[in-house]
């Protein structure tokens, strides 16, 4: 028990009764289970808090008239600057207060103490919570009658030497105890209540030239990335955290080629990301790269490299490029927001990719042939040879009229009949508008832009009837072109309340 | 067994930007792109491309290969 812990537990304290409203507001589900990893770290801090003073504090004979002494770093503590939303949001619902001591007085009762420290125990609540925050104050008064059996008049002081043996003892197991749960909490991952010591959680595979400014982090989480302004978090996408992105040699070069793609965890997920220079990734700096092609066509390409290569390790949700954060306490955020959309699309997007299909039409080759495969055009074309010279000149106009006619029509069917054939062997399909020739550079006129959401295990299916298609309709003049494996750029479903939606952010 | 469909050996940067830039997850980042930025992508490509058919065209018709456009 030192200091720090007290000086963390008041902190929740204090940006509790700041921010309740904030709290209630950002209520969700993730939140939720956050909240009772954060309640149950709370009240084993309580304990701690306690047994600190119970046993810092020996018994003063004089009795419980006298108050307790604080110790140093509660003073300090209450003059703790208010703890940021962030941590607010993870660690406080309003109700971890109230309910917290009545907690740690449960404890203690169920450790077996007897009576005359369990009121010592209160008493030092009692004062620990008044000078942290107001919430607390109340409590203990409920403490007195839930420890009845005792007659809360009898003062500490009458103890017996047996007794406080007996305690103290007790107290080390207790001690014990909470040694070995702060231990299993290390190693929870992230967990919630220890958002404001940011950047530990955070450390996943740190690449090796990283590793020197990931170390600082530990110790200033805040100065580290304030001091950090030379650099933002450029963010490819989210994938499970289990996966360990390579490091050393191996290493996936990032936007940056000079920064890896490491990965920043929290709970089940992680983002992989890389550090990138803000004099390049700048707010107004990117408005200038824009409008330079070749700057962005080796950032585009590198983007897609880093996630081609991370869609190898397993599922992958790939976000737009050029998503940057300042800190990796935003990043953090960006996973723990909607923490429960993450999870389930990577739940979905395991063993399956997106693969691209566009169809291209070569008019030429469908008009010559559309007398063979339209029987409305064969029969204009036997009506013309049977008439005189003169209607058939009006019948050669019909005719080429009915040809483009009948192209339009014949094309849509085929592009529709492509489209419904890959689809059924696949999980999800979407129709992207078509490219225009002036765009895509090329002369054939685009009939169908698809993308297919495939699973592996269906993969030479798929593949099977793209080929029958092209047997089929290639001689009519259509060809296709296959491109992939995406990662599912096209299958991420709308986010609700998510920021993009907010206006301002375009 | 024989594939009729080939892959396309190189992604042209169009496919590539018709998904980087407008799919995917779109978070409000500290730092992102904005319609503006993307118009402006594609509006360089329009360029680009232009003036690479222009060149095209120009070639062709300095070897006397020109086709009537």
């Amino acid at each position: 028990m030192d200091t720090e812990t007290l000086r963390r537990l008041l902190r929740f304290v204090n940006a509790n009764g700041s921010v309740t409203d904030t709290c209630t507001a950002l209520a969700n589900e993730a939140k939720a289970e956050a909240l009772v990893e954060a309640k149950a770290r709370l009240k084993e801090m309580f304990v701690q808090a306690i047994l600190h003073k119970v046993l810092e504090t020996p018994p003063d004979p004089s009795g419980i008239a006298s108050p307790p002494v604080s110790p140093p770093a509660l003073e300090d503590v209450t003059q703790a600057p208010p703890a940021s939303l962030q941590e607010a949001s993870v660690s406080a619902g309003p109700t971890i207060v109230p309910e917290s001591p009545a907690a740690v007085a449960a404890t203690v009762e169920s450790s077996g103490s007897s009576v005359p420290p369990a009121e010592t125990v209160a008493a030092d609540s009692t004062a620990a919570d008044t000078s942290m925050a107001e919430p607390l104050a109340t409590s203990p008064a409920s403490d007195d009658t839930s420890t009845a059996e005792p007659d809360p008049s009898v003062p500490p002081a009458e103890a017996s030497v047996d007794d406080q043996q007996q305690l103290f003892q007790e107290m080390e197991a207790i001690r014990r105890q909470i040694a070995e749960n702060e231990a299993r909490l290390r190693n929870v991952q992230a967990a919630p209540s220890r958002a404001e010591e940011t950047p530990e959680p955070l450390a996943g595979a740190i690449a090796a030239d990283d590793a020197a400014t990931a170390g600082a982090d530990d110790s200033h989480p805040t100065e580290e990335d304030a001091a950090e302004v030379g650099d933002a978090y450029y963010v490819y996408g989210l994938l499970p955290a289990d996966i360990a992105l390579p490091t050393g040699a191996e290493t996936i070069a990032g936007i940056d080629p000079a920064h890896a793609v490491i990965g920043l965890s929290y709970r089940d997920i992680q983002a992989a990301v890389s550090r990138a220079p803000l004099n390049e990734f700048g707010e107004e700096e990117l408005a200038e790269r824009f409008k330079d092609l070749t700057w962005v066509e080796d950032k585009v390409r590198r983007h897609q490299q880093v996630l081609e290569t991370l869609m190898r390790y397993g599922p992958l949700v790939p976000l737009r490029f050029c998503t940057l954060y300042r800190s990796s306490e935003r990043v953090q955020t960006l996973l723990a927001d909607n923490y429960a959309y993450w999870v389930e699309l990577l739940r979905t997007f395991r063993g399956k990719q997106e693969w691209g299909v566009k169809a291209y039409l070569v008019e030429e080759t469908l008009a010559a042939r559309v007398g063979e495969v339209s029987q409305q055009i064969q029969q204009l074309k036997e009506q013309i040879a049977q008439r005189s010279a003169g209607a058939a000149y009006f019948a050669k106009k019909q005719l080429e009229e009915a040809v483009a006619k009948e192209i339009e029509r014949l094309s849509d069917e085929y592009a529709q009949d492509s489209h419904n054939r890959l689809t059924a062997c696949a999980v999800e399909a979407r129709l992207n508008s078509l490219q225009s020739s002036e765009l895509s550079g090329n002369d054939a006129r685009m009939l169908l832009n698809g993308a297919y959401l495939v699973d592996e295990a269906q993969w030479s299916i798929y593949r099977t009837e793209l080929d029958a298609l092209e047997a089929q309709y290639g001689p009519l003049g259509l060809t296709y072109a296959l491109t992939g494996p995406w990662p599912p750029y096209n299958f991420i479903p709308a986010l609700e309340e998510q920021d993009a939606h907010e206006p301002g952010c375009s | 067994m024989s594939q009729a469909v080939h892959k396309e050996k190189e992604v042209t940067l169009l496919d590539l930007l018709d998904r980087i830039l407008t799919k995917g997850v779109i978070l409000c980042g500290d730092i992102t792109i904005s319609v503006a930025d993307v118009d402006l992508i594609y509006l360089g490509l329009k360029v680009l491309l232009a003036s690479v058919d222009t060149a095209e065209r120009m070639r062709k018709a300095d070897t006397g290969q020109s086709r009537a456009f």
